[in-house]
Order: structure tokens, then C-alpha cells, then sequence
């Protein structure tokens, strides 16, 4: 492949290719104004589009396609010879699943009305998701069928895409399949249970359990064969053994093994049709806790990254900044494949001007590389982007955008590094041990009842007196980072697939952790200590692998809670819920101090460099004008390069002021 | 009702969100949830506050205590009650939402499963009233346009701040079912030069009508009366809103072009 994955961009054919785009749906917009909608999304700033490919669109009947024969704005090969005459590169989601307010999310009605391939609920039932103007029951990805009849469209694509795939076209990058993950209910028990889905759960348990003996006496049964394992439909009783639990937790990660096995079904169709020669990546639609697994889908489903969509208003903007955060921790390249350009209309708070400022620069905040603005250009079902869907600009609107452009070109954020000092690790163990106590849930429930009824505390019973529960473990987690926060350190976020190289990066580790832990994670987090790093770990020091064996990480080293050890060239403190003085004064003792500081502990602050250059984002997540100092050693002035409204402002030196919700980045010029 | 190819362009997007503010708030009303196993009490959660200490010991009669719980909480804002058998309510929807009809509009099986809810035993929700979904009364609403409404028209809705319209939707109607949605973008500045309040109502509706090519029917009313009628939480209540600021002269439902479209739009006189 002459493309490849860099942490920030593509490296094509030796040239890196910052992944900063705009959606534009060829088929929504009248195939006279493609011409001018390019020239459009040229001027404010961008080389690179994105569009779906709808199969539904495309499908006049099963085995019969109109890529342009019938209806001219099908024509995609005509659309991606304009891109490439217009100098654009292209990114392009083929599906199966498109979503983007289609009626059928893309899939044709034959598939979607057929209950044989339904994904069942935990009472056996098609389970429905209710989108808008319309209803259909979801298809099992587990379901063979489904990869059978995409190959079929996959198959009449294929020449089409062939023409215009790097080198020989504008075609960069394929995403496979669409925020792929349950459809927006990501409760362990509320789906899948239908017979192709359960055939995979006993291959899943052939695959993790290798001999039925193994999975008996971890489930406390006997049964004679993986086909007999039923499937949990509800999470256990208060009190339950941990025979009840790990069947559990084995279904849970059953759900995520669910969404590897099927994109990696799926990225194998791509590569047997010929569409290998460029990356393929996957976006979920925002959560990067279980049943979304971020590192293994780049490891085991051919996946060549994978990123996190979002579409938050300007009091959420912090969400994204986390996302950033992990991805910038997890991924190959931490990347946004959509991120909110104006917003659909039903069912949400539309995002206004307000909200887009505001969020514009959130991704980059947590470290971004690469964000996909959808959408670039409105179409049916959309509304508040910076160009209607003739290609004209919405004026305050697409402003934004040329600013965006700019910031990129005069950070040179191609070469920006975050200055993380410290990662925050929430571990997956902890968040599938949570995930286990959630209730049954279909759509309905979701929209009528408040998520906290849906989930009981869960109890760690099963491990005897005083073991904390997930609850806690969520809880050290929160805390610790909260604690970064407003100590104004820098910081990443991950979860137990976190690499060694990766944590080396950082001077300090604070790692939420249940009384069983993923042996490799253990292990590196021991390495990471013993060469000079700073662990904080909790609320349980692990006794047990994931796999529920003696873990022996620790064992040597006789920790007691509250008391930091030395280990190696560092040191762990392992807190039963997070202290923040016992944490500073470990800090302290071992100088470790955030390099810039706010007066202000509620502003958040996230440090870049970028070609020796120190940027300094800082976000006002209040509804009201906040001022601050800030607070360095040395003399140093702050240059202005992003802010709200028309104007940047003077450079200032250590009194700011930022407005309700804004991001406001500025250079830190040292002064003599 | 709504058409599942249902067409939404020219959307302004400070009117939708003006719009969808209001939905939102009248569906984020104060509520107490009650949660049972069979009678036996699990859980009370305020969706201001958070989880609460439970109300009774048992659940006997979860409609009556329902509504005894909310009278005795509406002084605290409480908007309405829900007491849930969660096991059922479960199994209950989960029947319903199988059973809906992927080829009927998503509101008319939103409707259905609304009322299935109710259902004894399942769930108790306290005031009763008619589905809403985004703070609309879908029932009432289909109901009219059944009765009222040619096979093609377009409804426009105009709420004005003054001289200023604040918000606007042109709902275009086919055969019963809403077929596309748009809002004042749709039209040019000169189709709206003359509209500066709801006495301008005419010039809205007739080009709307030359915009469609479609016989058009509206509501037109002021900021305060429409804000008080979204937030309603009930259909009766809205019903009540609506009657009353037609009454008082605040608003204006401009139905003459159903009746006999070539007449023009004609005012509705309180009283009359």
C-alpha cells in the first residue's frame, strides 16, 4: 500500500495528507451545482471531501444497480473524476450501514423487513429501532446473510471505486460499515439473541474457553459442548456468585467481540473485492467504553484506524476533548470521521452558530488529528451547515470555517504534539464489570425512562467483605480526573489496552482498577513504574487476572493502601478511593508540577507544541464570562490565535478573560 | 402521520431551534419514577434530584397512587408520576415494538405504543393524557388532518415576537401524511416583505400557497401563547391554550382555504 497510517495524517506516497474534510453528498444535490459546491468547500480552506455510497440508493432491485444509468446525480464515477479535477482527495463510506436520515439508513427495504435476519431482544423478539419518520428491526451482524447480499452491491462498486483509488484517482481512505454497535443501544441485555448471533457466542467461548471443562468450572455448570452455553438476558441477582458474574462478563465481551468479528467480516469483503489498496477505518458513534473497543478493532478486524463521532452543543464540548484524548492514547490516528457541522432535525437541540464556535476546536483541544465536518454541505434532513445545498455559503456560518483553515495552516498543526504529563486510565475490566448491571432494554425504554434506572450499582459480594465494586472503580476514575482537571496537568485517557510505549510517554499514571485486571496491562503498568514512572492505582489492587487466576504483578511488592512504594525508578500509591492530598504530595515529592497553571481550577487547560511553538488551549465550560491568571514560571506573553467572534485581540500576558463556553487558544512567547 | 420519506430542506436554523428548545423542555418536565417487582417496591428517582427515598412501602394501586403522588408533589413542580413494574414494562414494550408496522408512519406506531403502556400492572402514569412526541399532539392533530384536509395543502404555522417572526414550518401535507417541512428560508426576502405580525398573516399564507402551488392553512399566534402551549403537558390543556388566545383576539387559525380553496384566506372571527 503506498498509503500509510501516520499518528497524523496519511503518508501518501511520501507526502503526509492531513485528514481535515467536509461531507458532500453527491446525490442530494443537483449534479449542475457539483462543480461550484467543490470550488465552494475549496475556498473555505479544504482538499479533502467525504461522502457516503448509499447501497439503498444505488439498489433499484436486488442484483441491479443505477450508478448513474437512470438518475445523472447517482453518477459517483462522474462526482470522483470532479474531485479529482478539482484537486481533491476523497474519503468514502460504503457501508452497509449509512444512516445519514435515510428512511432505511441505507439498507435496502428487503433486508430490514425480513424478521430471519432481525437481531433479537432478550424476550426473542425483533428488536426495533424507531429513526425519525421511520421504524425497522435491526439486522443481525452476526448474521451471514447480510455480508452475503453487501457483497453482491460490493461486487457492482467495485469497478467503479477501482478507477478512482490511489494512485489511479482521488480516493484515499473506505470506511467500513457505519458507527456499527447495536444501533444506539449499547445495553449488554438488549439484544442479540438471535440464532446467528448465539452460534457466534459458542464460537467466541470455543475461542476464549479453547475446552468445555474450563468454561464449566468458570460458570459453575456442566454442560457438554459451547452450543449449550446459554446466553445471559439479565443481569444478576444482588448477592450472586462469581460464577453468575463471569458468565456475565463473558457476555459482555461476547458484544464486543460481536462488532471485531463483523468488521472484520466486513473489511475482508472490501479486500476480496479489490479495495485494499488504501486504509479502511471505522467510526463508533461516540462512547469508547465496552461494548466499543477502539484497540482491538485496529488489531483484530483489519481496520487501519479507528475514530469516534460527535455532534456536541457548547456545554458539552468537554466530551470531545476526552474523546480526543483517548483516541490521541489508543488509535493509530486519533481522528473524528464526524464531527458536527450543523445537526439533524428531530430529536436533539439543533446546534446553532453558537455551538459550533464553541466547538470547533474541541477535537483539537484533546489532541485530534484529523476531523471529517459533517456536513460540509446541507441536503434533506439537515440544517445549519456553512453551504446550503447548492453550494452557497451561509456567510457567519462558513467564516468559522476559513478561520478553522487558517488556525491549522498557521499552527502548522500537521506537526502539533500534545504535552500530556499524565493519563488517566479507566480500565476496560472495570467498565465491563459495570456493564454487567444493566437492565433489558428496548428503544421505548431508552427515550421514556432516565439511564440511571436502567442500571443498578452492581455489588462485589462475589469477592468477599470490603472488595470495592464498579461503582467505586467508576467513582476512582472520575476523581482522578477530576483531579488532573483542575491541577491543570495535561492529560490522555485510556483503558486497558493501553501500550507500553504509549504510557512511557507520560510522567504519572492514575489507573481505576477492579479487583481482576487484564494480566498484560498489569505487567506493563509494573514496567512503566520501574522505569522512573508514577502510579496511583485503585480503588482494589488486583488479585485476580482477567481470566480470574492469582495475578502476580504486585504481589512481591507488599503494597498497603494509602502508602507510596518504591518501584524500580518509581513508585506506586495504591488509594482505596482517589485522595487528591496523598496524590499532590506524591507529586510534589517527586516534582512533578503542571507547567502552566490557571487561578481559575474550573477553566480546563490542555497544552500542545507544534514546531517548538507551545500552545495553549484553554475552555470556559461555564454559561457566564470567567477571567483567570496564568500562572508560569519566567516572563512570557500570550499571542491570541483563536477566539470567539470577529476579532483574535492584543497580545496579552497573564490576565485572560474567555466568554461563556469559549475555546480560546493562544501561543506562549517566552520573553527575555 | 408522518411520511417516512418525510422531506426536510430550507430549515432556519435558529427558528428550529427555537423550536426544538421548547419540544425538548416540555419533554424534560419534572418527573417522579416509581420502580416495582409485582408490587414490591425497588426504587424512586426525581429527574431533578436524582434517586429519592421511595413514597409507599408497596405498590396496591399504582394508578391511584399515581395520582395521589402527584397531587401531593405538584406544589414541587412535579409534572407528572410514572410508577413502572420494570420486568413488565419490559416485556410489554418489547411486544409492542415487534409487532409495529415498518411501512406505517413512525407517529402512528409512536401513538400505539404509547397507548399500550398502559396496560395494568405495567405501568401507571399520572396525569393521564394523549401521546405527545416532541411536545405535539400527534393524535389530535392526525385526527384533523384526516377530517380537514385535501389531498394536498401545506399548514404554516407563524409565531411572531412583535413584528418579528420568531418561528415558522411549512408542513406540506399529502394524503393525510406530512410529506415535507420546511421554514420561512423556503421563501424570498420579497415574499416576506410585507409580513411584520400576525395581522400580515394573508401575505404569509399566499406565498406559501404560490411557493407549493397548494391550498395553505395556518396558525398564527405570538411568542408567549405559543411557548405556554408547547410547554403544556397535556393535550387538553394545549386544546384549552389554543381556544383561549383565539378568544381573546392573540391568534388567528386561518382555515378558509381547506373550505373552499379558490375563496383565499379568510380570518377566524372569535365568536363568531
Amino acid at each position: 500500500m503506498s498509503i500509510k497510517v501516520r499518528y497524523n495524517g496519511l503518508e501518501i506516497d511520501g507526502n503526509l495528507l492531513s485528514l481535515f474534510s467536509g461531507s458532500f453528498h453527491y446525490w442530494r444535490s443537483p449534479r449542475e451545482a457539483w462543480g461550484f459546491i467543490f470550488d465552494q468547500v475549496k475556498s473555505l480552506g479544504f482538499q479533502v471531501v467525504e461522502t457516503y455510497v448509499p447501497w439503498s440508493v444505488h439498489e433499484i432491485q436486488a442484483g441491479d444497480f443505477d450508478f448513474g444509468r437512470i438518475d445523472p446525480r447517482k453518477d459517483l464515477d462522474a462526482w470522483l473524476t470532479l474531485a479529482a479535477q478539482k484537486g481533491f482527495k476523497v474519503l468514502l463510506r460504503p457501508g452497509p450501514c449509512i444512516n445519514s436520515e435515510l428512511a432505511d439508513f441505507g439498507y435496502p427495504e428487503r433486508i430490514l423487513f425480513d424478521p430471519e435476519r432481525a437481531a433479537l431482544d432478550a424476550e426473542g423478539r425483533p428488536v426495533v429501532l424507531t429513526h425519525q419518520s421511520s421504524s425497522f428491526a435491526v439486522p443481525s451482524y452476526a448474521d451471514e446473510r447480510l455480508f452475503e447480499d453487501f457483497d453482491v452491491y460490493l461486487r457492482a462498486l467495485a469497478p467503479v471505486l477501482q478507477k478512482h483509488l490511489h494512485p489511479n484517482g482521488p480516493v484515499v481512505a473506505l470506511q467500513v460499515d457505519n458507527e456499527l454497535g447495536y444501533f444506539f443501544n449499547p445495553e449488554p441485555y438488549a439484544t442479540d439473541y438471535s440464532p446467528a448471533s448465539l452460534k457466534l457466542w459458542a464460537h467466541f467461548l470455543d475461542l476464549k474457553y479453547r475446552q468445555i471443562s474450563h468454561l464449566n468450572r468458570a460458570w459453575g455448570v456442566k454442560i457438554r459442548s459451547f452450543e449449550d452455553a446459554s446466553a445471559p438476558r439479565r443481569a444478576p441477582e444482588s448477592g450472586a456468585a462469581l460464577s453468575e458474574l463471569r458468565k456475565r462478563l463473558d457476555w459482555v465481551e461476547y458484544k464486543e467481540y460481536q462488532v471485531q468479528w463483523a468488521l472484520g467480516r466486513l473489511s475482508e469483503l472490501y479486500r476480496s473485492r479489490g479495495l485494499g489498496a488504501v486504509p479502511l477505518f471505522h467510526n463508533f458513534y461516540g462512547p469508547w467504553t465496552t461494548p466499543f473497543n477502539v484497540a482491538d478493532v485496529e488489531a483484530d478486524a483489519g481496520i487501519d484506524f479507528c475514530g469516534l463521532d460527535a455532534y456536541p452543543h457548547a456545554e458539552t464540548a468537554l466530551d470531545v476533548v476526552d474523546q480526543a484524548r483517548f483516541l490521541g492514547a489508543t488509535s493509530r490516528l486519533a481522528y473524528f470521521p464526524e464531527y458536527g457541522a450543523g445537526s439533524w432535525p428531530f430529536g436533539i437541540r439543533a446546534r446553532d452558530l453558537h455551538d459550533q464556535e464553541c466547538t470547533m476546536l474541541a477535537p483539537l483541544m484533546g489532541g485530534a488529528r484529523g476531523v471529517n465536518f459533517y456536513m460540509l454541505v446541507e441536503r434533506d434532513r439537515w440544517l445549519g451547515s456553512p453551504l446550503d445545498n447548492l453550494g452557497r455559503r451561509r456567510e457567519e456560518n462558513a467564516r468559522l470555517f476559513d478561520r478553522f483553515n487558517a488556525f491549522l495552516r498557521e499552527t502548522e498543526w500537521a506537526k502539533a504534539t500534545p504535552l500530556n504529563q499524565g493519563l488517566v486510565l479507566f480500565s476496560r475490566e472495570a467498565q465491563q464489570w459495570e456493564s454487567v448491571y444493566g437492565a433489558p432494554s428496548t428503544y421505548a425504554e431508552l427515550r421514556a425512562l432516565p439511564e440511571a434506572l436502567l442500571h443498578s450499582p452492581g455489588d462485589a459480594s462475589a469477592f468477599g467483605e470490603g472488595i470495592p465494586g464498579p461503582a467505586q472503580a467508576r467513582a476512582f476514575f472520575k476523581a482522578a480526573r477530576a483531579f488532573c482537571a483542575g491541577k491543570h496537568f495535561s492529560f490522555s485517557l485510556a483503558d486497558s489496552a493501553v501500550s507500553t510505549d504509549r504510557l512511557k510517554r507520560h510522567a504519572f499514571v492514575f489507573a481505576a482498577l477492579p479487583e481482576f485486571v487484564d494480566e498484560g496491562l498489569a505487567k506493563r503498568l509494573r514496567g512503566f513504574v520501574e522505569e522512573g514512572g508514577l502510579l496511583v492505582l485503585g480503588p482494589s489492587l488486583p488479585s485476580l487476572s482477567s481470566r480470574f487466576e492469582p495475578l502476580k504483578a504486585f504481589e512481591d511488592l507488599a503494597l498497603t493502601p494509602g502508602k507510596a512504594t518504591a518501584c524500580g525508578d518509581g513508585r506506586i500509591l495504591w488509594l482505596k478511593s482517589f485522595d487528591e492530598a496523598a496524590v499532590a504530595a506524591l507529586l510534589r515529592k517527586s516534582k512533578v508540577f503542571a507547567e502552566t497553571e490557571l487561578s481559575d481550577p474550573s477553566l480546563e487547560l490542555a497544552a500542545h507544541k507544534s514546531g517548538g511553538r507551545m500552545l495553549l488551549f484553554v475552555r470556559n465550560p461555564h454559561a457566564e464570562e470567567r477571567p483567570a491568571k496564568v500562572l508560569r514560571e519566567g516572563k512570557f506573553v500570550l499571542k491570541p490565535l483563536w477566539a470567539s467572534g470577529k476579532f483574535l485581540g492584543a497580545v496579552e500576558e497573564r490576565d485572560v478573560v474567555l466568554a461563556p463556553h469559549e475555546i480560546k487558544v493562544w501561543e506562549v512567547i517566552p520573553v527575555a | 402521520m408522518l411520511s417516512r420519506h418525510c422531506h426536510i430542506e430550507d430549515i432556519d436554523p435558529i427558528q428550529w431551534k427555537r423550536l426544538s428548545n421548547l419540544s425538548i423542555a416540555q419533554e424534560a418536565s419534572r418527573r417522579l419514577i416509581v420502580t416495582h417487582h409485582g408490587g414490591k417496591l425497588d426504587r424512586c428517582f426525581d429527574t431533578v434530584s436524582g434517586e429519592c427515598a421511595p413514597p409507599f412501602a408497596e405498590i396496591s394501586d399504582a394508578q391511584g397512587q399515581a395520582e395521589a403522588l402527584l397531587a401531593g408533589r405538584a406544589a414541587d413542580g412535579v409534572k407528572s408520576v410514572w410508577i413502572v413494574d420494570l420486568e413488565a414494562y419490559h416485556g410489554e414494550l418489547s411486544a409492542v415494538q415487534a409487532g409495529l408496522d415498518p411501512l406505517a408512519p413512525s407517529t402512528k406506531q409512536l401513538a400505539r405504543e404509547w397507548e399500550k403502556r398502559w396496560v395494568e400492572g405495567v405501568c401507571a402514569v399520572a396525569p393521564r393524557s394523549e401521546f405527545l412526541h416532541h411536545g405535539l399532539p400527534w393524535v389530535s392533530l392526525e385526527r384533523f388532518v384526516a377530517k380537514m384536509a385535501p389531498e394536498a395543502c401545506v399548514f404554516v404555522l407563524g409565531v411572531f415576537d412583535g413584528g418579528t417572526l420568531w418561528a415558522s414550518l411549512f408542513v406540506r401535507i399529502r394524503n393525510a401524511e406530512l410529506v415535507g417541512v420546511s421554514t420561512s428560508v423556503a421563501l424570498t426576502k420579497d415574499d416576506l416583505r410585507d409580513v411584520s405580525g400576525i395581522e400580515s398573516h394573508p401575505f404569509l399564507l399566499s406565498a406559501v400557497a404560490q411557493r407549493y402551488q397548494h391550498p395553505a392553512f395556518g396558525w398564527f399566534c405570538g411568542r408567549e401563547d405559543f411557548e405556554a402551549w408547547m410547554l403544556a403537558s397535556g393535550s387538553e390543556e394545549k386544546a384549552r391554550l389554543f381556544q383561549e388566545s383565539l378568544v381573546a383576539g392573540r391568534s388567528v387559525f386561518d382555515f378558509a382555504a381547506l373550505l373552499a380553496p379558490a375563496a383565499g384566506p379568510t380570518e377566524v372571527s372569535p365568536g363568531a
